[in-house]
């Protein structure tokens, strides 16, 4: 390198040289209209290493909703140890206690504990909580988000993050709301909400209960478990809408608030139908016989009518059927689709009480 | 601007506005084109075109070292003085010009909404493993573990890749249950779908619209090779979308799959672009946006959501689920307009396009030369006088040397199609134009004949050449 003596403006020429250097770069790296969203994630979303069972893997992502370490994230076997750990963006380490695991929806509540850093030079200090030791995200609104949306998930697929190395974040657009219904291996999934449908690649072990957010970085919704769509049979990538969430924590926190249990076996109320289907794998759920003065018969239900959907839920078998209408209560008017004579008929019944 | 893009002054100004600005790493422009030869509405107005514009910020690193020192001080300075406000600018406008698009995304999906209809079957049954993998494949020509060639050192690909890939799916894909997607082809209730939908045989279809009208559809036609199906409904008036010739789509260009699957009143969206043309034997165009069996059947569309084609699942091999292991991975595929408009009209007539065979079986154990073991009896190729124990050397001028080549030469040709074969007799070639035949057409497969000598390994002798695919 040649020397530059003589130069008058030789020290800012060097401080200036320098900031042409790096700073092109600088807006290149960052200007692809995400930096908002990667910018919220970052540092919210912690990494979770817990035990590894059987095929499950070991590890998970998290997000941070207090300032003083509360994490959810989704319910999973790793989480299943008392030496459950959380790695923060600046890497890091926290023990991690929970506090509540959800059957039905799947949901994970953790506190962040402090904990004994190991590393190289061996053992050091432990971290502090305090109430404002975490940057955390507030729940943003995810039922803003159009269909073509810009997102972004952030997470740790496949454990690629180690050490003080950030999150993996992936972008993608929301594509449609829509009800879950999916499984886990044959099991059938046991959440059964409205979910955030997405096209970002979130279906990755390592990347469930990680967060989505949208193009500004606003919370919209946590990526959901692993699980294969019982409509397409392929993997689903899809996150739990923000709000129900929430509301989740909110009952976690408050019991109090906490609905009180529904009875599982509720009755379904009258309808008047007796049904029979066709078929051994995709159904055909026929109307065999109709009630007198049911129902039923009021709404023009006939025998042979060929039951298509009840409601928007489509029936593909009497099982379904049932499900649907154990859902109503008496007085409720459903709509009922059939075929007749190659012709759709959608008729209003109104249920009764079981008798 | 009447129908091409009735963008909002407010978003065209800020998105071009941003095409000017210097320092950002992506930036939408538009292009103007002209309307083209396909334009329906007479090609003479102007379309607006999104492009990607990538200013190349990053040379400008080593341009400051490029001049005298003088220079060098002084645009250092320069750039000392403009960048701090200049990330950050940036920044602003590359989120902006998201957001632009963003926008641009919700008006193609809006505009679709009308003409995207959720297709729903009830009834039939999950095809066999075998029948779904190997679709109409008869039993004869199953490829069992034994069949399973030698690899052929001279060949790229290993000519045993289908076959390993097929077994592996075939036992354990299944065909989606769920909902899927079809769209308006013309107002009074023709409806375009994929034939995908319909590979278990249902026994009753309904057409749903995003207003919540609801048919019982009856399927006219379907072209099991290009992966179409035609439906009608008893409908009148229904909105048509508009759709974008082939020549004018481009590589590169944004691409959206507008799904009803999963049900709701708008489309589902998923973005990518076109990654290619002219693919699957000019068949269909390819794209990178995610597309799963609730797509299947719907519209890929531009940012002006014009149909650039209908999504259906494809892969280099025949079969009617070709292709459905490909979901969500970035490969996808759509049949475009040109190739529907000539399959339109026949389907509209009730034809069926079955997948085309030659009515060969092949001998495994010949390294570097497809040389005909059997041959079936009432078939195509015995039909024009070919024997077992003849080499086939070409298939539609590609030189074919192991059966993957033959069936790529073939797989793309539903049955009546003619193909050309060069055909190896004592030295010499022949050229024979066969046409392709249904399966069920097939006649039985005649004895093997003996042609070599099973003990010994045999090697071709004069077939070796050039690599296929030639050009």
């Amino acid at each position: 390198m040649r020397t530059r003596a003589g130069c008058p403006c030789h020290g800012v020429l060097a401080f200036a040289m320098a900031l042409a250097m790096v700073a092109p770069w600088a807006a290149i790296a960052r200007a692809d209209g995400v930096d908002r969203a990667i910018d919220a994630l970052m540092t919210r979303v912690v990494r979770l290493h817990g035990v590894k069972a059987g095929l499950a893997a070991g590890y998970g992502s998290g997000v941070l909703i207090s300032g003083d370490g509360l994490v959810v994230t989704v319910q999973s076997l790793l989480l299943n140890t008392e030496r459950l750990r959380a790695v923060a963006a600046d890497g890091t380490e926290y023990g991690a206690e929970l506090i509540h695991a959800d059957k039905e929806t799947q949901l994970a509540l953790l506190r962040l504990t402090p904990a004994t850093q190991y590393g190289r030079g061996g053992q050091r200090e432990t971290p502090t909580i305090g109430p404002d030791t975490f940057d955390f995200f507030e729940p943003g609104d995810s039922t803003s988000l159009r269909p073509g949306d810009w997102v972004a998930a952030g997470g740790n697929p496949f454990k690629v993050s180690s050490g003080s190395e950030p999150i993996s974040i992936t972008v993608g657009v929301f594509s449609t709301r829509a009800p879950l219904d999916a499984r886990r291996k044959t099991r059938e999934f046991s959440f059964h909400g409205e979910v955030l449908v997405i096209d970002a690649i979130t279906a990755n072990p390592g990347a469930p209960g990680g967060a989505l957010v949208d193009l500004d970085g606003n919370w919209v919704g946590l990526v959901g478990r692993e699980v294969t769509s019982n409509l397409t049979h392929t993997h689903f990538n899809y996150a739990i809408p923000v709000e129900t969430v929430m509301n989740w924590v909110g009952g976690v926190l408050n019991p109090e608030s906490r609905p009180a249990e529904t009875d599982d076996a509720e009755r379904e109320p009258y309808h008047g139908i007796k049904l029979f289907e066709l078929g051994y794998q995709k159904k055909l759920v026929y109307v065999e016989r109709v009630r007198r003065d049911s129902p039923a018969e009021r709404a023009g239900l006939r025998k042979d009518d060929l039951i298509v959907s009840i409601d928007s839920h489509s029936i593909k078998d009497v099982g379904t059927f049932h499900d649907v209408m154990r859902l109503r209560s008496s007085g409720d008017t459903v709509t009922v689709m059939v075929i007749r004579n190659e012709r759709i008929e959608s008729l209003s019944m109104t249920l009764e009480a079981p008798q | 601007m009447n129908g091409v893009l009735s963008m909002s002054a407010k978003t065209l100004a800020v998105v071009v506005r941003h095409a000017r600005v210097f320092g950002s790493a992506a930036m939408i422009g538009f292009r103007r084109a002209s309307g083209g030869p396909h334009a329906k509405d007479g090609g003479t107005q102007d379309q607006f075109e999104p492009v990607l514009i990538r200013p190349r910020t990053g040379v400008r690193g080593s341009e400051v070292y490029a001049g005298s020192r003088r220079f060098r001080c002084v645009l250092a300075l320069v750039w000392a003085l403009v960048l701090p406000i200049g990330p950050a600018r940036g920044d602003d406008d590359a989120y902006e010009s998201r957001r632009a698009l963003q926008e641009l995304f919700h008006r193609a999906a809006d505009r679709a909404a009308p003409w995207v209809v959720q297709i729903e079957t009830i009834g039939g049954a999950q095809p066999r493993d075998g029948a779904a993998a190997n679709d109409e494949l008869p039993p004869d020509e199953m490829p069992s573990p034994d069949d399973v060639p030698p690899p052929d050192e001279d060949d790229g690909t290993p000519p045993a890749e289908e076959n390993l890939f097929r077994d592996t799916l075939g036992s354990s894909f299944v065909v989606a249950d769920g909902p899927t997607t079809g769209i308006v082809y013309t107002s009074d209730g023709w409806i375009l779908t994929s034939s995908f939908n319909f590979v278990r045989e249902p026994t009753h279809t309904t057409v749903a619209f995003s207003d919540g009208r609801r048919f019982v559809a009856k399927l006219v036609g379907r072209d099991k090779v290009r992966k179409l199906a035609m439906l009608k409904i008893d409908a009148d008036g229904l909105e048509t979308p508009e759709w974008a010739a082939t020549d004018e789509i481009r590589v590169g260009q944004w691409a959206l799959a507008l799904g009803r699957g999963f049900g709701g009143s708008q489309p589902s969206v998923t973005v990518g672009v076109v990654s290619a043309l002219d693919r699957m034997m000019g068949n269909a165009i390819q794209t990178d946006a995610k597309l799963s069996p609730a797509d299947y059947g719907g519209p890929l569309v531009d940012v002006q959501g014009r149909v650039l084609g209908i999504c259906v699942p494809m892969a280099q091999r025949p079969g009617e689920l070709a292709g459905v292991e490909f979901y969500d991975a970035g490969v996808g595929f759509a049949i475009p307009e040109h190739r529907v408009r000539e399959l339109a009209g026949e389907l509209q007539q009730g034809k069926t396009f079955y997948r085309g065979w030659l009515g060969v079986q092949t001998d495994f154990r010949v390294r570097g030369a497809l040389v005909i073991s059997r041959v079936a009896d009432p078939s195509p190729v015995a039909g024009v006088g070919i024997r077992a124990g003849e080499t086939i050397v070409q298939a539609n001028g590609r030189e074919v040397r192991n059966i993957d080549h033959l069936r790529k030469a073939v797989y793309m040709l539903p049955a009546g199609e003619p193909v050309q074969l060069v055909v190896r007799r004592k030295g010499l070639d022949y050229g024979y134009e066969v046409v392709l035949a249904k399966s069920d057409d097939l006649g039985p497969l005649a004895e093997v004949v003996p042609q070599v000598d099973m003990n010994k390994p045999f090697t071709a002798p004069s077939t070796r050449g050039r690599a296929w695919p030639s050009p």
